[in-house]
Order: C-alpha cells, then sequence, then structure tokens
C-alpha cells in the first residue's frame, strides 16, 4: 500500500482471504436450503398429501391438524397447493435465469472480445431492448401469447437476458486489459485460449453473483405476473393466482391469500441471503 | 458547459431513438398475435366480407413499414384504437385513469427516496444499525406486494382501522384530476385528509420494494466512497462522519443509486398494475388488469405504450440529472 | 515541553492477532520535519492515520497521541475534530483519489472555512500557477502533480490560523515523476520556513527522507528501529535494520553494474527502426495523437539497455509495440525468428494469471515451446530454482505469494519460452528496496548467464545505472540522449537528461 502501484482490486483475490465477521453462517444455511429445494421440488407430486385439483374437504376449513394450511374456497389442500405451485414457479426461475445467463454470456462475450462494429451492433441491440421497460414488455407478450409457464419463460427472458450480457461485456472489456492477459497474448496463445482460459474465468465469477441474486428478484416476478391472470391458467396452482384467489376472501378466510404469500416470502428470503452468501465467498 | 451540452445532447438523441423502437416492439407484438385482431373487432359471428373489411381497417394485408408509418400517424394523432370491453377510445379511457396512477406512483416514489436514502445513509454505517438494517432490507426485498398489502390490510383495517380497505375517496373535480392536489386547491382540508388516508397503504406497498433496492445500491455505494482517500483527507480536514457523508459521500454515491432510482421508479409503473388491483384504486394498472382478464388487446396496449413513455422519459431525466451531479460524465466517453 | 507538536506515548495498534504498530513513542517539535521511513507493512501509513485520529476500522488501540492536550485516540470526538480542524493538515500519496471528484479545487482548499480570497493565495503559496482560473477546475481537468498541489494546500489552508501546526504527508511524492518531486518536496520545505509548521513525511524512500529531514525516524514490522538527526542515521548506522536498508537502496550515486558491458549493434537481436505510434483522440474521430515520433533502437545479444523517461514519454508505449501487443503506425520492428522477446510487467501479481497456480501457467508456456508433457513439471521445477524460488511454490496461485516472490515467478515464466530479449516494464518499482535490488540482480545473473539481452524501461535512473550497459532518455515520443550508461552519467548532453539527473533524489546530497 506504501508504494505507487496499486493492484487492481480484482475480485478473485478475496477468494480464499479473511472473511469479515461471523454474518456467515445464516448465509450458508440459506444456500443449503435452495440447493435442497431445487432437489427436493421435482418430486413435489410424490410428497404432497393431495393432489393438484383434489378436493379433500368443505371449503374454507381453517388451517389446523388435518390440513396444515386449512382449504381453499373449493375444499383443496392448501399446502399441498403450495408447495406444488412453488415447484412450478421454481423451474420457471431456474428455466429464466439460466437461459438468460447463457444468452447474456454469450453475446456479451462475443461483444467484449471483438469489438468494433460487431461490439456496436451487439451493444445497440441490448440496450434497445434495456430501454424498454421490461415487466411491462413481459406483461404485454404473456398477454398476447396466452397465458401459461412456457410463455411466460419466453418473455421473461426476453428482457431479462440484457442485463447479463452488459455485465459480461464490460467485465470481458476489464478483464482483457489487465496484466496477466497481455503476458498471455505476448507468449503468442491463440485468442481463443486466451478468452477460454485467461479470461472468461474471470468474468464468470462476477456473473454468477449477480444471477444468484437475482433468483429472488425473478421470483417475485413470476409470482406477480400469475396474481394478475398470467400464469398458467386456472385449476393449477400457482402463488400468485392463489393468493389472488384469496384475496377475494381476505377478511373471512385469511390464510387462502396469506399461506402462499408466507411461503413465497421465506423462500425468497432464503435465496436473497444465499445470493449474499454466494456474493461474500466467490464475489 | 459546452460538455453538458453536447452530453445532453446525446442523452436527447438516444432517448429520440428508443421512441420508435418501443412503439415498433408494441406494434409488432400487436401484430403478430396469434388471436386475430380482426375477428376481435368484427365480431365472433362476422362475415368473411365484414371480417376482410376490419382486416384493411386494422391494416393487417399492408406490408410491414407501412403499417408501421400509418400505425405510428395514428399514434400522434391520439388514436390508440377502441376498447372492446368499455366500448370507448383507448385514449379517453386513458386519459380518465392515468392522473390517478401519477398520483399513486409520485407519492410512492416520494416515499422510496426517501427510504432508500434513510436506509442507505444508516446502513452504510459499521456496527449494529449497519446489520439490522440490512436485515430489513432483505426482507423488504423479499416481500412480495401482495403479502404486504395482505398484511396491511389485516393489521391497519381490519384489527386497528385506521385506513381504509381500498378506493380513492371522493374524488374532488378539479384542474390536475389528482385527489391530493385538486383538494388542496380546492381549499378543502378535510377532502385532503381524506386522500392522504386513501393513499397511504398503497403507497407504502408500492414503495417497499424500491425503497429497499434503492437503499442497498446507496449502501454499497457508499461505503466504498467512504473508504476513499479524498474522504480520508476530509476527515483529516476536520469534517465528522455525517457532515463527511453530506459533503463528499452522497454526491460521490449518488451515481448508482440513481440510476437504480430511476429504474425502480419506472418499475413501479408496471408494479401498480398490482397493487391498483389490490387496493381497488381506480387508475391505468387496474384498467390494465380488468383489460387482461377480458383480453381486450387495444387496451392493454394501449396502457403499455403509455407507461413505457414514461418510463422512457424517466430514464432520460435520471441520466441528465447524473450529468449535472458528476463532472467528469460531461467529458468522458 | 511547550514546543512540542505532538506526542505519540506507547501506541500500539493491533487488527486481530496481528500487531501493526507495537509500542512506539514518538515526539515532534514545533517546526520540525520529521522523516518517518519503512517498507511496505512496517506500519507507518496506520501510524499516520492514528496522528489524525482517524485509525483504521476494526483495529484495537492502545497508547496515547497527544496534540494540543487533545488524546487524538480516546478524547472527545468534538475536540478530535476542533484538532483537525485548526491543527493538522494531511497529504496522502495519490493526487488522482485524495481529491473528491465532484468537488471543484477552491472549494477543497476552502473546506475548513477559509475565504475564497484566502484560498487563491494558498494556492499560488503552493506553486499552483493562475490560482484564480485553477480555483474553479475539476481535479480531473488538473494534472497530477497540480492536483497535489492542491492538496497541499487544502491541507494548509486553515482557519482562522495562519497554517497548520502539522502537517501529515504519507508518500506524498511517491505517485509522481521524478522532476515534479523535486519541486514538491522543495515546497514543503518551504511552508515551513514559512509558517513554522512541522512536518511528519511518511515515505518509503531514504533519498526524499535525506532531502528534506531534519531527523529520520526508521520504521519495521510495527517498531521504531532508530531514530536520529538525519545525517547521522545516513551517514553512521547503527541499527542493523537501517544499515541493511541504506545497503539496499539503488541510488543515483551508486557503482554502475554493467557498464563493462560490451556490445556489438552489428547483431542485433531486435531492432526498432523509425516507429511511431499515432492514438485516436476520443471524441474527435479524425484526429490523433502522436505519442512516438519516430524512434529507432537496437538491442544486441547479451547487451542490456535501459529506456528512461518520465510517464507519458511513450516509452511503455515503445516496449508493448516490441512484445507484439500494440501495433505501430509506422516503421519497422525487425527481430531474429527465435528472439521471441518476453514481457515482464510492473505489476508482477497482476501479471500473473489470479486463478491458475504459477506452475501450471509455466507448464502452459513450456507446453507452447513445444516441450513434452513428461518433461514439463521437471522444467517448471529447473526454472523456479533457476529465479531463486523453492519449487514447492509452483501450487501456489499468486495471491498467495508475495511480492517479491510474484516477481520472481513471472520473470520464470518469461524463461519458459527461452526468450533471447526480456522486455521488462518497470520491473521493480513496485517493490520495496531490498526486494527491488535483488530482483534486479537476478535480472543481471540472468543476462551474464544465459546472454538474453535486456530491455528495460524505468523512470528511476538509479535503477538504469545499476544494469545497464547502455541508457536511451525519452521524452515526449523522442529518445532524446543515447549512448554507453558511464558516458550518459558523467557527461549527460541534453538538458533533459541533465534536469534529471539533478531531480533524482540521492542519499549524496546529505554531506
Amino acid at each position: 500500500m506504501t508504494v505507487a502501484t496499486a493492484t487492481p482490486g480484482r475480485r478473485w483475490f478475496r477468494l480464499a482471504g479473511p472473511r469479515r465477521g461471523g454474518a456467515g453462517q445464516l448465509e450458508l444455511w440459506c444456500l443449503y436450503l435452495i440447493v435442497a429445494l431445487t432437489v427436493i421440488l421435482p418430486f413435489a407430486h410424490w410428497l404432497v398429501p393431495s393432489g393438484e385439483t383434489e378436493i379433500v374437504g368443505t371449503p374454507f376449513t381453517a388451517p389446523g391438524a388435518q390440513h396444515w394450511l386449512g382449504t381453499d374456497e373449493q375444499g383443496r389442500d392448501v399446502l399441498s397447493r403450495v408447495i406444488l405451485g412453488l415447484a412450478s414457479s421454481w423451474w420457471g426461475v431456474l428455466g429464466i435465469i439460466v437461459c438468460s445467463l447463457l444468452i447474456g454470456t454469450i453475446i456479451g462475450t462475443i461483444a467484449g472480445t471483438l469489438g468494433g462494429w460487431v461490439d456496436a451492433v451487439l451493444m445497440r441491440l441490448t440496450d434497445a431492448v434495456l430501454a424498454l421497460p421490461g415487466p411491462l414488455v413481459s406483461l404485454l407478450v404473456v398477454a398476447a401469447l396466452g397465458p401459461g409457464l412456457r410463455n411466460v419463460l419466453l418473455a421473461v427472458t426476453a428482457t431479462w437476458w440484457p442485463w447479463y450480457a452488459r455485465i459480461v461485456r464490460s467485465e470481458v472489456r476489464a478483464v482483457r486489459v489487465l496484466p496477466h492477459v497481455d503476458a498471455a497474448r505476448s507468449a503468442g496463445m491463440s485468442p481463443l485460449r486466451v478468452a477460454l482460459r485467461h479470461v472468461l474465468p474471470g468474468v464468470l465469477r462476477p456473473i454468477v453473483v449477480v444471477a444468484s441474486l437475482d433468483v429472488g428478484s425473478v421470483l417475485l416476478l413470476l409470482a406477480s405476473l400469475s396474481f394478475i391472470g398470467l400464469g398458467a391458467p386456472a385449476p393449477a396452482a400457482e402463488i400468485g393466482s392463489m393468493s389472488a384467489a384469496g384475496f377475494t376472501y381476505l377478511f373471512s378466510a385469511p390464510w387462502v391469500a396469506l399461506a402462499p404469500a408466507a411461503v413465497l416470502f421465506t423462500v425468497t428470503m432464503a435465496a436473497n441471503f444465499a445470493g449474499d452468501g454466494v456474493q461474500e465467498r466467490i464475489g | 458547459m459546452t460538455g453538458f451540452a453536447r452530453q445532453f445532447g446525446i442523452r436527447l438523441a438516444s432517448m429520440a431513438g428508443v421512441l420508435p423502437v418501443l412503439t415498433f416492439v408494441v406494434e409488432e407484438i400487436q401484430r403478430q398475435l396469434p388471436s386475430d385482431p380482426a375477428r376481435v373487432l368484427a365480431g365472433r359471428t362476422a362475415s368473411p366480407q365484414a371480417l376482410a373489411a376490419a382486416r384493411e381497417r386494422l391494416g393487417l394485408d399492408e406490408p410491414l413499414i407501412t403499417h408501421y408509418v400509418g400505425y405510428l400517424g395514428r399514434l400522434l394523432s391520439g388514436d390508440l384504437g377502441t376498447s372492446v370491453s368499455t366500448r370507448r377510445p383507448v385514449a379517453d379511457d386513458i386519459a380518465t385513469y392515468l392522473p390517478a396512477t401519477l398520483e399513486l406512483v409520485l407519492v410512492a416514489a416520494l416515499l422510496a427516496l426517501v427510504g432508500g436514502l434513510l436506509l442507505g445513509v444508516v446502513g452504510a454505517r459499521d456496527g449494529l444499525t449497519g446489520g439490522l438494517v440490512r436485515v430489513v432490507s432483505v426482507a423488504g426485498a423479499s416481500a412480495a406486494s401482495f403479502l404486504l398489502a395482505i398484511v396491511l390490510l389485516l393489521v391497519f383495517y381490519r384489527d386497528l382501522g385506521w385506513f381504509p380497505a381500498g378506493g380513492r375517496g371522493d374524488t374532488a373535480d378539479g384542474p390536475t384530476g389528482m385527489t391530493l392536489l385538486d383538494s388542496l386547491l380546492h381549499g378543502d382540508p378535510g377532502g385532503f385528509l381524506d386522500a392522504v388516508r386513501h393513499v397511504v397503504l398503497p403507497a407504502v406497498v408500492l414503495a417497499l420494494g424500491p425503497a429497499v433496492a434503492i437503499g442497498r445500491v446507496l449502501r454499497a455505494s457508499l461505503r466504498e466512497v467512504m473508504a476513499a482517500d479524498f474522504v480520508r483527507s476530509a476527515r483529516a480536514k476536520g469534517a465528522g462522519w455525517w457532515l463527511t457523508v453530506w459533503r463528499h459521500g452522497l454526491r460521490n454515491a449518488a451515481g448508482p443509486a440513481l440510476s437504480m432510482a430511476g429504474l425502480q421508479v419506472s418499475i413501479m409503473f408496471g408494479g401498480s398494475v398490482v397493487v391498483e388491483s389490490l387496493f381497488s384504486w381506480p387508475g391505468l394498472g387496474r384498467y390494465l388488469s380488468t383489460a387482461i382478464a377480458a383480453s381486450d388487446l387495444a387496451a392493454i396496449t394501449g396502457v403499455v405504450l403509455v407507461l413505457g413513455v414514461a418510463y422512457v422519459l424517466l430514464n432520460f431525466l435520471v441520466d441528465t440529472l447524473q450529468l449535472l451531479i458528476d463532472p467528469r460524465l460531461r467529458e468522458s466517453e | 515541553m511547550s514546543n512540542i507538536v505532538a506526542r505519540i506515548s506507547g501506541l500500539t495498534v493491533g487488527f486481530g492477532d496481528k500487531r501493526a504498530v507495537d509500542g512506539v513513542d514518538l515526539q515532534i517539535r514545533a517546526g520540525e520535519i520529521v522523516a518517518l521511513v519503512g517498507e511496505s507493512g512496517s506500519g507507518k501509513t496506520v501510524l499516520g492515520s492514528c496522528l489524525l485520529g482517524i485509525p483504521p476500522a476494526h483495529a484495537q488501540i492502545g497508547g496515547t497521541i497527544d496534540i494540543d492536550g487533545v488524546d487524538m485516540l480516546h478524547g472527545p470526538e468534538k475536540a478530535r475534530h476542533h484538532v483537525r480542524r485548526h491543527r493538522l493538515g494531511a497529504v496522502f500519496q495519490d493526487p488522482l483519489t485524495s481529491l473528491d471528484p465532484t468537488m471543484k479545487a477552491g472549494a477543497q482548499v476552502c473546506e475548513r472555512g477559509a475565504s475564497d480570497e484566502r484560498g487563491v493565495a494558498v494556492m499560488a503559496e503552493c506553486g499552483v500557477p493562475e490560482p484564480e482560473a485553477r480555483f474553479h477546475y475539476w481535479p480531473h481537468q488538473l494534472s497530477g502533480g497540480l492536483r497535489q498541489r492542491v492538496s497541499i494546500a487544502g491541507a494548509i489552508a486553515t482557519d482562522p490560523e495562519e497554517a497548520p501546526a502539522l502537517i501529515v504527508a504519507d508518500e506524498p511524492t511517491t505517485a509522481l515523476d521524478v522532476s515534479v518531486q523535486a519541486t514538491v518536496v522543495a515546497l514543503f520545505a518551504r511552508l515551513r520556513e514559512q509558517h513554522g509548521c512541522s512536518v511528519l513525511l511518511i515515505t518509503h524512500d531514504l533519498g526524499v527522507a535525506a532531502q528534506i529531514a531534519d531527523r529520520i525516524v526508521v520504521m519495521s514490522a510495527g517498531r521504531i528501529r532508530e531514530q536520529g538527526p538525519a545525517r547521522k542515521v545516513l551517514r553512521s548506522p547503527e541499527h542493523p535494520y537501517t544499515r541493511q536498508l541504506l545497503a539496499s537502496r539503488l541510488d543515483i550515486a551508486g557503482p554502475f553494474g554493467a557498464a563493462e558491458t560490451s556490445f556489438a549493434t552489428a547483431n542485433p537481436v531486435l531492432r526498432l527502426r523509425n516507429i511511431t505510434k499515432d492514438f485516436p483522440v476520443p471524441h474527435h474521430r479524425r484526429e490523433s495523437r502522436r505519442v512516438l515520433h519516430g524512434v529507432s533502437l537496437d538491442l544486441a545479444e547479451g547487451e542490456s539497455v535501459a529506456l528512461v523517461g518520465e510517464s507519458g514519454s511513450g516509452k511503455s508505449t515503445l516496449l508493448r509495440i516490441a512484445a507484439g501487443l500494440e501495433p505501430a503506425t509506422g516503421g519497422t520492428i525487425g527481430s531474429e525468428a527465435d528472439a521471441r522477446p518476453q514481457l515482464i510487467f510492473q505489476d508482477a501479481r497482476a501479471s500473473l494469471t489470479p486463478w491458475m497456480p504459477v506452475g501450471a501457467q509455466i507448464a502452459e508456456r513450456l507446453a507452447l515451446a513445444g516441450v513434452a508433457r513428461s518433461d514439463r513439471p521437471g522444467r517448471v521445477a529447473e526454472l523456479l530454482e533457476q529465479v531463486g524460488l523453492d519449487p514447492a511454490v509452483a501450487r501456489s496461485r499468486p495471491r498467495q505469494m508475495s511480492g517479491g516472490q510474484c516477481q520472481r515467478a513471472a520473470i520464470a515464466r518469461a524463461l519458459a519460452s527461452s526468450p533471447r530479449v526480456l522486455l521488462c516494464d518497470e520491473p521493480v518499482s513496485a517493490l520495496d528496496a531490498t526486494l527491488a535490488t535483488q530482483v534486479v540482480e537476478l535480472l543481471d545473473n540472468l543476462r551474464r548467464t544465459t546472454g538474453v539481452a535486456l530491455l528495460l524501461v524505468t523512470h528511476d535512473l538509479a535503477v538504469a545505472k545499476r544494469i545497464a550497459g547502455r541508457i536511451a532518455v525519452m521524452t515526449e515520443g523522442r529518445i532524446v540522449e543515447e549512448g554507453e550508461v558511464r558516458r550518459v552519467f558523467e557527461a549527460p548532453e541534453h538538458a533533459y537528461t541533465k534536469s534529471l539527473l539533478a531531480a533524482s533524489p540521492s542519499l549524496a546530497a546529505v554531506s
């Protein structure tokens, strides 16, 4: 710190560095929870007490020993529907993030590596999409294509990838001018080898961090779209639409609306803490 | 100031470039619909002749550019089509509902900015308060607006009865169409109070997410700035923590926080759709969700277009504001 | 004693179980210039922050610092503010980051309540030309030297007093060019004469200390090793650490290292002819700025040439062109097919790929050079030993290594391609004096034993003297003087070379 040149504070140097404070435990457990959810939720159909549209009791049975979260306006088990709804949107979220990540990384890497007019064209395209109001365009696309998980996935990915493309591109450009890349280039390595071994690993860390922090936001966006009727159509269990349906009976049977919303809150919060944890670890 | 004028020009030009893109995207989506708008317009039992006429009126058989130019022309003359559910011109519907949404978003934006500023500055300090703010922030960022609405309604309407469950109170006929302003202009304190009571819950629900997001970004950039050498040198000149934050910290940390604020306030226009239907707020959002339920595409695209333009304008405003704050932006790149 | 400005007693600063400062006692008298000298990690910067009453966060602090009867460590916040506001001034290393980019220069000078007139007057006093105009400049519109002058103006513009009692200056000249350095050092001396303020000058460079200090305090590992009048410490040091520091310092008064080397330019291994380079001017599509104006330079087998110049002289650009990292706008680069020029960077740690173990990086180069996979581990170990590293280092990543180890590893990696030319860009300027000497010696040894030619870019004439057989002095994109090292030092011809030699800090100044 005393002699002239500052080592650029690139983030990967902190990978094994001393961790601040003792706040890591909560994030770690949340990370485990998120991993566990990803592993368990595909098997949700075998785990829930009753089926998606199965009527198991009188409508509006309050939460109790038999139905932990009560029953809804048609007498279906709220707990089972919440778990199934979570399972379907979980796949939506992962799908959106992974697809956006793929598109964004490919476009961002190409733009950042090649530069010149390719960069200009790709980035104008990205900026154009970013300048549009994302959630509103998603809404319009789903409204036009018709409700349903697949269309939601398509619509949200279409407006989500440019964020990643922009980050990846700027990271690629930042890493490309670092001395270690110059060192590799001056040794006569092929451009592809330089890009894959000496640039990309440095870019992936920050982008993975951003993506993990986004899981919660996408989860909420999906729930909101479903809440205003743009998710899977009626009998299907989805967190947003269940809460919307229960909202009508909010003051007589609050649990119907509250239960899905509360579960969503818990999972989103775990996802956000886990994202923080990922950031602390590799960011 | 030439640097400023130049950069301002660049931003103005890029905004002018985005608007055609926005209208084009909206128009194309509308055109590529699987559900045939001509059939919607002509009615389910229309004869082939009537259908063809409707097709021609909508310009569905014209080439892309001609069609787009025609569409743009109609837009500029204020023609957004006719809503199938209200049977009124969409432009008129929007004019009726827009002031309510603007009012809600403005109040919420104010709350979000103040909240974000507080969360950001307080959270930037080390120690217990900083940690507490962090947990509150994560919780706030994880709450769906309908969850917050449910909880607030149960507590403040059902249990305490402090605020009404929804609606907007008696709308005073006034020049602006915003109840808060109109009641003040009419010199009606009772009406103003009523308007405040109605706007509190929806505005809080709409503002929470953005406030937390702004706070997070502000806290992160403020922490970075407060570790910079020029802050050390300011503190060495005898300025205390709060004074340093005020004089050096906020100005330097404002950039990312402002971008986030612009983004979040624009997202509010999307969020208003959910919040307005939760609180029966008679604005564009509720109009939009009824339109969605009725598959009323003219209304949907109309609203999306208006909100989209508001979003683009707002982004432009934020860009200009950043230009005013950071002198370096006026020259570099 | 009323003429003591600051009294540090028993200062201890710890981070966890590590002690950055370990029981330091130090007194600074009125009107005295004290140089606090130490290498990185010696705790000198932490001590400076404590003196200003803004110790690093999360530190455990013991002892007292007394300024004007106020304990700057544990005293009431308000009293400490008062002392900082009226009695202290601070100047930091990097003028780029020590001014707030969103605040005009004048506003920062007057931050402590001085009037605009006084601000302008202080800026004039600190050698800012046209102070009335510069008062309204943004920091990014000022050069590095001017920014540092503005920082200093801010440090002394206390109000209502004439000047602070004590200025704490942490490496104030390190980021500046040699010729600017000398004037900034002189400025401190003048301020002391005019206002009688004391200066605590924190520096890694004994040469800077020798230029100005009344008293030198040598610190290492958190403790004061030796202190005394400057002449005494420099001429007859008592502590072995001081002696080692003095012995390892590269000084322009030191011996010639490679002067005897003969060079036959007839058979150059690298030949640069009339190299020009234009960079585009941002926002002016058709305009460009010429940074190299037809530079020619030859490098013979086994020769070592130092390219000396200040920042912006184009020396690094020339090196990058020679390494093939940057295309030249005009001119020719001739090198033998097997020359394989390799670059050594200033920031060695950053020049190693952060996520790859050092051994893997060397092996990657061996693979490029066509070494069979089975031979690589053995060759990696050989190379590491050749640069004085334990072969076990092969498994470490750069962040697990010290700065000196990183530079050695980078040299080993360059040698993996068996180059006949090493291009070194300020290879030691980021290293502490002791390490710098070792690396310079390593490079010199490699040249002698393997016959690799060295082209070394440096701003430091002392490094050039130690390692080069021939020197080329560059300024504003041209080589203005070139010749055998002994000739350039003993009979410089060009005015610029003379001014560089005069400005270089040297221990010979104290005699």
